[in-house]
């Protein structure tokens, strides 16, 4: 669960204010003591660069915009009423939720026998797999989406088309491309490691004695698996499903370049709003509900990794 | 419930085609008893006892249950309760559900389930716990789970892979004897693995002292600790001294022998027809005296040596002695023997000797590989 170690992790400086002693004392047991420091720096640098930007943007969605482009007061709501009015804004936000949804469903499901090859395989077939996963990660998203607009063009001349109508399988060819199930296909792939990764290392902790154990006692191989090894490897199926919903959900690129007007997402809305409208407080609007669902679904994932079942696991 | 005996017919695995973790074991356990898998670590014990539960497959061989072969069964039609040296107990289940978790696969009624498992927990003394999970007991309260678990499933046999491993001594002597008075109660056909000799003599009817996955000896406690087969039996069960001897005569299974060193030995018991063997002596048969001159000088099944370590013991003394020639002997000596004479010391030297009947030989192996 190291996705989640920062938000839990305590800030420096809190730890020692409790004890009353010199302040020498407090310093030198804060610096030697305690290893909280060494995330000072990086603190530092978020606060700058993240948080600060980030607050400001946020704070952008409830003021308004004068027509020489002046942003600042009154402080006003409806930005989000419109926004919840206008089926058009509306739509993207369904659409944003629908794909991540499934983005993260299938990938589950895919990556539970990658993730088990890889930690249960011997050590050869266990790194070709570990480079299968990871080796895309060192192409550019930007570039894999055009490879994707190569794979799944609409014409019977895409890739995929071609091969299908070649093999007789279809007679017409596919209009995959610029539709959700492109966005869905190309999140996927780049999101996939994102999915077996902590998979993996939930399914890696779980004794295989366990496993034995549930067979011996009578269990054939897929009630094991749905009764013991799927239980024990919720936590990071948990973490998984939370980083790809998250990835899919403030996707800009692939819905950008593959995705096609009817499957524009919330980041490709922003974009539109602040660079193409040049209305900075609906822009902003529209990525704070983003950020919203995010944290909302971070929140439902920490819920449930903090249910006692889970947390007998993860000891 | 039935007993059933349990049949290992040169029984063989071979991993990755080159390594031979069993070679060719056949056993007998007879129904209702406890056999102990006995040997070093890495000797094959584990993988006999996988194979026999079916978690791996065997390369040749036959595993007959009550008179029927199983070697294809797969392992959850196996009916074996299994125990685990790390106790295996599933983490996100209570004590109720880890055992009633065999009787759901076995599709019994709610009822029956909750009948049952209330039962079984009795059984280990555990009917209080039900509800916790797993993490809040001891170590002991979770091997007692994990015996329920085995037990709730009426197995047609049990098989324990070095179940007490991780308890403390106390504790573990205290399982030892409740477990097997629970398989002997249940007449439950058991295979236990252990490197523990001590465990095995305390448990089972039956060891079977495996080495480099062969059996060296199958036997009783008594029969393996008083006539070990083998130079390797003899030092791993309990300490031996160990003589290379040569036969000088022989009158029946009465015989002369000479060891390397030259002293004499009296063998009561000369069951091999080679001439060169060797002779074992359990270090407790071993009588140490101050060395006195009225001492005869060569009489057989006696010897001079120095004491070059005492070790205190609780109620024995551990008297470790060098002979002239440089061979070393232990000799145990309980504390408060009477008439032993005096604790000899450090750096003195002492007269040796043990009965005639205390010598026990056994073939003399090329490879002097004692433990
Ligand atoms: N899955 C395996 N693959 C290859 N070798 C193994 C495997 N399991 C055990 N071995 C080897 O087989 C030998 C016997 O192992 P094991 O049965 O666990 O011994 P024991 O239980 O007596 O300590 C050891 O040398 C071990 O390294
Ligand atoms: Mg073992």
């Amino acid at each position: 669960m190291k996705v989640m170690d920062t938000e839990t992790g305590k800030i420096p400086g809190t730890a020692g204010a409790v004890t009353r002693d010199t302040p020498g004392g407090w310093l030198r047991r804060q610096v030697v003591g305690s290893p909280n420091w060494m995330i000072l720096p990086l603190l530092i640098f978020l606060t700058v660069f993240f948080f600060m930007p980030a607050i400001k943007l946020m704070l952008f969605s409830v003021m308004t915009q004068d027509p020489q482009g002046r942003i600042g007061t009154p402080l006003t709501l409806s930005h989000y009423v419109r926004f919840f009015q206008v089926s058009l804004y509306t739509d993207v936000l369904w659409t944003t939720i629908r794909i991540s949804i499934i983005t993260s469903v299938i990938a589950a499901i895919l990556a539970y026998p990658v993730a088990i090859v890889l930690v249960r395989g011997n050590i050869m077939v266990t790194r070709i797999v570990t480079l299968i996963i990871i080796a895309p990660l060192a192409v550019s998203v930007v570039v894999r989406a055009y490879g994707w607009q190569l794979i799944l063009g609409n014409g019977p001349t895409g890739l995929l088309n071609y091969v299908l109508l070649n093999l007789g399988l279809i007679s017409e060819p596919l209009a995959l491309l610029f539709s959700p199930v492109a966005v869905v296909v190309g999140s996927l792939h780049i999101f996939f490691p994102m999915m077996v990764l902590p998979l993996a290392s939930a399914l890696g902790k779980i004794d295989p004695n366990l496993e034995q154990a549930g067979r011996t006692l009578g269990a054939p191989a897929w009630k094991v698996f749905l009764r013991i090894t799927l239980p024990l490897s919720l936590p990071g199926l948990v973490a998984g499903v939370t980083l790809v919903f998250s990835l899919s959900a403030g996707a800009y690129v692939i819905p950008a370049l593959i995705g096609g007007p009817s499957s524009q997402m919330l980041g490709n809305m922003v974009e539109q709003q602040i660079i193409a409208v040049y209305d900075w407080p609906f822009g902003a609007t529209i990525a704070t509900i983003l950020v919203l669902i995010v944290l909302a679904i971070n929140a439902l994932s920490m819920r449930l990794l903090g249910g006692r079942r889970i947390r007998e696991i993860q000891k | 419930m039935e007993s059933v005996e349990v049949r290992l017919e040169h029984l063989t695995k071979e991993y990755n085609n080159s390594f031979v973790a069993v070679d060719n074991v056949t056993l007998t356990v007879g129904a209702g008893e406890l056999l102990a898998l006995l040997g070093p670590s890495g000797c094959g014990k584990t993988t006999c006892l996988r194979m026999i539960a079916g978690l791996v497959d065997p390369t040749s061989g036959e595993i007959v249950i009550g008179g029927k072969p199983i070697t294809k069964t797969p392992v959850h039609r196996r009916n074996m309760g299994m125990l685990f040296q790390n106790y295996a107990l599933f983490p996100h289940m209570t004590v109720a559900e880890n055992v009633a978790f065999g009787l759901e696969m076995r599709k019994f009624s709610r009822s029956e389930r909750e009948d049952k498992v209330r039962k079984a927990l009795d059984l280990v003394k555990l009917g209080h716990l039900a509800d916790r999970i797993p993490s809040q007991l001891s170590g002991g309260q979770q091997q007692r789970v994990a015996l329920a678990r085995a037990l709730v499933i009426e197995p047609s046999m049990l098989l324990l892979d070095e179940p007490l491993g991780a308890l403390d001594k106390s504790l573990r002597e205290q399982m030892q004897l409740e477990i097997r008075h629970l398989q002997q109660r249940l007449g439950l056909t058991t295979i236990m693995v252990t490197h523990d000799q001590d465990e095995a003599l305390t448990m089972a009817d039956q060891i079977a002292v495996m080495r480099a996955g062969q059996m060296e000896q199958i036997a009783s406690a008594t029969e393996i600790y008083q006539r070990p087969a083998t130079q390797f039996v003899a030092g791993f069960i309990g300490a031996s001294n160990f003589f290379e001897a040569e036969e000088v005569s022989r009158d029946g299974r009465r015989a002369q022998l000479v060891t390397t060193s030259g002293i004499p030995l009296d063998v009561t018991n000369m069951r091999l027809v080679t001439k060169r063997v060797m002779v074992t002596i359990r270090p407790e048969a071993i009588t140490v005296r101050p060395l006195g001159a009225e001492d005869p000088v060569a009489a057989p099944n006696t010897a001079v040596a120095v004491v070059e370590q005492v070790v205190y013991r609780g109620f024995m003394l551990h008297y470790y002695l060098r002979m002239d020639d440089g061979t070393e002997v232990i000799a145990y000596r309980q504390t408060q023997t009477e008439g032993w004479g005096p604790v000899s010391a450090v750096g003195d030297r002492v007269r040796i000797s043990w009965d005639a009947d205390s010598n026990h030989v056994v073939p003399l192996v090329a490879e002097a590989a004692a433990a």
